[in-house]
């Protein structure tokens, strides 16, 4: 593309442009048990969900035990012994018995609390107590209930179908290849945000994907560094999709510079940079590639680049920022409750006190953004939930959530 | 048994007066919690002590190795001065102690993923 392009309003994504409809939305897309219990059927049933990260459990035996609160149910993640990264349900095949109780760990051997049967780190039984007992269990074929894993670029995806209708490349589509070597993997540091929230999980994809919000929700702890007099509504440029899934580019003002005492103390401590825009040379850390430069970030080259926002269908959202990433997940727990896991990607662990300082600055500077669009989503559920609005009404510039809703209800009412 | 009175490292002493809102407070969200229950002028009060002496209280805590054998008295510093994470939001970003709208006692977890 045109690099020396100067009216940068020519890559603002307008959903009529792009062909894509959904200008309302009822309700009740938001608020229905039935629309919730065909999104729980229909989407987080069949499609492969993004679930974590492969470095979770790093050896042979180390584990993870993860909810799944749409189904109701709990995954435990095992890298076996011969290496391979499994997935099964956490339940005993004696009488049932979620029998994994640490969130995390390392074991050569699940033993039930119950009655004691063991498993191998590949689900395989290994041992039950009096097995004369039980002549009609084959130990051979009985173990733990798998559930399909498979792993892109770092990511850990699961899909709760009997047979999966896709492969995990086939569901991903073209950002398979595209995002495929995004540089994910020097960003080990995490730390995660962990907040319940009373509203739909579309409320939060919603409230990830558009920059409308930017300059009113967000005024105080964002409008300054992101908003220009030729964006002042932050329309997202560049959109870009595959399948159901959705990226786009954000600016940031290029000329906001922090005055805050404190702000400007802990950028300057950071282990690693944190503001948005101005990639250049001296924020590469550890002489790693940096989100920067991939082709797939900032294709128009903005001059003053934020984040690249990308919608993993149906409810992972990862932000690539020039030094780190974000990764919401926001779990559906019921039609008017999510589990939101805000994840913070770096390129490296506090290594000194004033780092350390500065991560929870960061943290908390975070959080609180976090908090606006949290609190507004609960205050925009109340609202739909007491009927006085029949249809949501979206902008041209929303386009990534009319995306979104278009692909949620292909698959609902598909 | 009488508890040891708290110290902090020479030189630091117009921290003292933070010791008790802060000094014992060992996760993010209880300094989160914490930031919600004071007035503004105890935020201010807290802010406009420490932010000048912020390169001062650093330059001396990575005098240490980093890790979990820092000295008392150091720790205390290095508790009561990650306050400055939370107070500074309040002053800098909200003029208020709380993000517009929070609840009350709004709480919120951080961990590393996976953990409890
Ligand atoms: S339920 Fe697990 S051993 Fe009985
Ligand atoms: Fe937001």
């Amino acid at each position: 593309m045109n690099k020396e392009a100067s009216d940068w309003s020519k890559y603002w994504g307008q959903a009529s442009a792009l062909g894509i409809g959904g200008a309302t939305v009822p309700a009740s897309f938001y608020t229905s048990q039935e629309q919730f219990d065909a999104e729980r059927e229909k989407i987080f049933r069949k499609v492969w969900l993004m679930a974590g990260r492969e470095a979770e459990v790093p050896e042979p035996g180390s584990f993870v035990r993860i909810p799944i609160p749409p189904l109701d149910t709990e995954a435990v993640i095992v890298r076996g012994k011969d290496g391979t990264v499994r997935a099964f349900y956490n339940a005993c095949p004696h009488r049932g018995v979620a029998l994994v109780r640490e969130c995390h760990g390392k074991t050569g051997l699940f033993v039930c609390p119950y009655h004691a049967w063991s498993f191998a780190t590949d689900g395989k039984l290994m041992g039950l107590p009096g097995a004369e007992d039980f002549p009609h269990v084959d130990k051979a074929t009985t173990g733990l209930t798998p559930i399909h894993l498979d792993i892109w670029n770092g990511f850990y995806f699961l899909n709760f179908g009997e047979q999966p209708e896709q492969t995990l490349l086939e569901f991903l589509g073209e950002f398979a290849t595209s995002f495929g070597d995004m540089p994910f993997e020097n960003y080990p540091h995490v730390i995660e945000i962990a907040q319940d929230i009373e509203a739909n999980w579309k409320t939060l994809t919603d409230a990830s994907n558009e920059g409308y919000h930017v300059n009113a929700l967000h005024k105080e702890s964002l409008g300054a560094m992101m908003t220009t007099r030729e964006n002042p509504l932050n329309n997202f440029y560049d959109p870009i999709f595959s399948g159901p899934h959705v990226s786009s580019t954000t600016q940031a003002n290029p000329d906001w510079r922090p005055d805050a005492p404190v702000v400007l103390f802990a950028y300057a401590a950071a282990a690693y940079k944190v503001q948005p825009g101005l990639a250049k040379q001296e924020d590469h850390t550890h002489g790693q590639a940096t989100f920067a430069e991939h082709p797939m970030v900032n294709r128009v080259g903005l001059p003053a680049f934020s984040v690249e926002t990308t919608q993993i269908f149906p409810f992972s959202v990862l932000q690539m920022l020039t030094n780190r990433y974000i990764w919401f997940q926001y779990w559906p727990a019921g039609p008017n409750r999510t589990r939101a896991a805000t994840r913070l990607y770096g390129p490296a662990a506090p290594a000194n006190y004033r780092q350390a300082f500065a991560e929870a600055h960061m943290i908390a500077y975070s959080r609180d953004i976090m908090t606006e669009d949290t609190i507004v989503t609960q205050m925009q559920q109340a609202g739909l939930n007491s009927g006085g609005v029949k249809d949501v009404v979206l902008g041209e510039h929303e386009y990534m959530l009319r995306y979104t809703h278009e692909a949620v209800l292909g698959f609902t009412e598909g | 048994m009488t508890e040891p009175t708290a110290l902090l490292p020479k030189g630091f002493d117009e921290l003292a007066p933070f010791i008790a809102e802060w000094g014992s407070l060992e996760t993010q969200d209880e300094r989160y919690i914490r930031r919600q229950s004071l007035s503004m002028e105890r935020l201010q009060a807290y802010y406009d002590a420490v932010q000048p002496r912020l390169g001062a209280i650093f330059d001396h805590l990575d005098s240490f190795p980093y890790g979990p054998a820092l000295p008392e008295p150091e720790a205390l510093l290095f508790r009561v001065v990650l306050a400055m994470s939370e107070v500074a939001q309040a002053v800098e970003v909200y003029g208020q102690p709380t993000v517009p709208h929070a609840p009350a006692n709004h709480s919120v977890t951080i961990r590393v993923p996976n953990r409890a």
